[in-house]
Formats: C-alpha cells, sequence, structure tokens
C-alpha cells in the first residue's frame, strides 16, 4: 500500500512536470516556478526534490536535456519533452481523471 | 535515443564522470543562485536571500549524490547487457578461431576477441556501480513532496508564510512572473 501510495505520488509528480514543459524548455527553477504560478500557489514542490525526478524523467526518455543560455545570460539546462514524454503525459492525465472522477463520485455517494 | 546518446557519450570519454558530476552541481547551483536572485528583488539583504535560497533547496550534497547515482545505476543495467553482448562475442570469436580453414575468420575471431576484452576493460574502469543505499534515498525526497502536496486541499491563502518570491512589484508583477514569459499563462494545470 505504501508502496503503491509513493508510485502515485511519484506518477503525480512526473505528471506536472510533462505538464509544465508542454509549452516549451524549461530549466529546473522555472519548472518549480511554472507549478507553482499554476495552481496559484498551492503546491509547493520541494526545490532539491524536483532534480532526482527530472533525472529519472530523462533516464526513462520522457524529457531531454540540453545547455543553453538563460535570460540573464548564464549557462542553464533546459529541458523539454520528447515524443515519447507527450505520449506519457496524455496518458497520466487522462488516468488522473478517471482516478479523480472515480473519488469523487465514491466522495458524494458515501 | 537519448539513451543511447547518453551511454555512447560516457564510453567514449573516460573522464565524462567528472564533468557529469560538475555539470550536475551546476546546475543545483544555478537553482539556487536564481531563487537568491528572486529573493533580492523580493526586499532580502544578500545574506538572507542566499540562506532563504538554501533552506528551501535542501540537502545540497545529498541531492547532488543522489543524481549521480540514479545516472549510475541507469548505466549500470545497460552495462549488464554490454557485458552479456561481450561474453557472446568471445563465444563467437573463439569459435571462429577454432574453425579449420579460413584464415580470414581466424582474424575475425582474433578481432571479435580483441574488441570484447577492450570493452569489457572499459567497463570495469568505469566502475559503474551504483550505490543502493543512495538510490532508496532518491525516492525519500519524493514522499515529502506527497506531503507537500497532500497539504494543499487545507492551505488557504492566509495560512500560507510569507514568500518573498511573490512580492509583487509596482506592475503587479511577482519576481517569479517575471521570470516566466507571458506566453506561458495558458499552461496550467488542471485539478478537478
Amino acid at each position: 500500500m505504501a508502496q503503491s501510495k509513493q508510485n502515485l505520488i511519484q506518477g503525480t509528480l512526473a505528471m506536472l512536470i510533462l505538464k509544465a514543459l508542454e509549452r516549451g524548455s524549461l530549466h529546473g527553477y522555472e519548472i518549480v516556478q511554472r507549478i507553482q504560478r499554476s495552481s496559484q500557489d498551492v503546491l509547493k514542490v520541494e526545490e532539491g526534490s524536483l532534480y532526482p525526478a527530472l533525472y529519472r524523467m530523462e533516464e526513462q526518455g520522457w524529457i531531454e536535456a540540453e545547455w543553453g543560455a538563460s535570460e540573464n545570460n548564464r549557462r542553464a539546462k533546459y529541458y523539454k519533452l520528447t515524443r515519447a514524454g507527450r505520449k506519457q503525459l496524455a496518458a497520466e492525465t487522462s488516468n488522473w481523471e478517471r482516478l479523480s472522477e472515480a473519488i469523487t463520485r465514491v466522495l458524494q455517494t458515501a | 535515443m537519448a539513451n543511447i546518446k547518453s551511454i555512447l557519450r560516457q564510453l567514449g570519454a573516460p573522464g565524462r564522470s567528472k564533468a557529469d558530476a560538475r555539470e550536475i552541481e551546476d546546475e543545483l547551483r544555478y537553482h539556487i543562485e536564481m531563487r537568491a536572485r528572486d529573493n533580492i528583488a523580493a526586499g532580502m539583504t544578500p545574506e538572507d536571500a542566499m540562506s532563504d535560497a538554501m533552506r528551501r533547496f535542501g540537502d545540497f550534497d545529498q541531492i547532488q549524490a543522489v543524481c549521480e547515482e540514479i545516472r549510475k545505476e541507469r548505466l549500470a543495467s545497460v552495462m549488464k547487457v554490454i557485458k552479456g553482448v561481450t561474453w557472446v562475442m568471445i563465444g563467437c570469436g573463439l569459435t571462429l578461431k577454432m574453425s579449420a580453414g579460413v584464415q580470414q575468420l581466424h582474424q575475425v575471431g582474433d578481432f571479435l576477441i580483441l574488441i570484447a576484452i577492450l570493452w569489457r576493460a572499459l567497463i570495469h574502469l568505469r566502475q559503474m556501480q551504483p550505490d543502493r543505499q543512495r538510490i532508496k534515498a532518491a525516492e525519500q525526497p519524493s514522499l515529502s513532496i506527497l506531503h507537500t502536496i497532500g497539504d494543499f486541499s487545507a492551505t488557504s491563502p492566509a495560512e500560507r508564510p510569507f514568500n518573498p518570491a511573490r512580492a509583487h512589484d509596482k506592475d503587479g508583477r511577482t519576481p517569479v512572473e517575471r521570470l516566466i514569459s507571458d506566453e506561458s499563462s495558458d499552461n496550467t494545470v488542471k485539478f478537478p
């Protein structure tokens, strides 16, 4: 049970990261800000924890990284979605919507 | 494809592990510096800004180590497959060498054995055995994200601590909003 809970949340973080990258390349700090901003400051990703997740996703082939210049002319590592990442995002979004609808139905009836 | 590129890069460059470690460190440091910059823009002193940025980031050394181990873990699993391939190459090479007659087949056998031995030696030198303890630790930070995300329904704006990154400028934008382009405003994460 604990394992599945952990998997659920890891999957959720991955989904949020994939969603943040849907519109283009971002570096890690921008990803954190994008998630926070999009959720109107409700969700807060622990900043350091983002990077292990990004590395796992990169190894899974969902995202690709390359170094580039940031808006302040600093060298920054930018992540972007791969084709596999887009598929994964679609699958995770669909699963999430199905799951949340199911939970909502249970809460409304119980 | 990205994985194959990454593996070839690792195999082709003996000093790559150190370069990877440096890149990971650069990336994490960049994050902290960006946070500190936003903190300063929000009115903090440079010392407070850096201190807050580091506190928010968490254990730098552990996170860096975890990222390095994730890289190594993936490569180690691929290395196992490659080691198997080298054994097959050695087997084929020996078979060809022992085959009667054709000199060219003997040479191909020698070549296969030589490549396989060099390949194995290279893998051995790379010492890509991941630290399982650290890999386990890699899962822990994600759990703390669970608590953060798990709390979201109970959090109201008034309850949240002051966040300098949310301080507004005269245009009504936060430092974070200045960082992120306006084009991204439609990119919302939907929650039911």
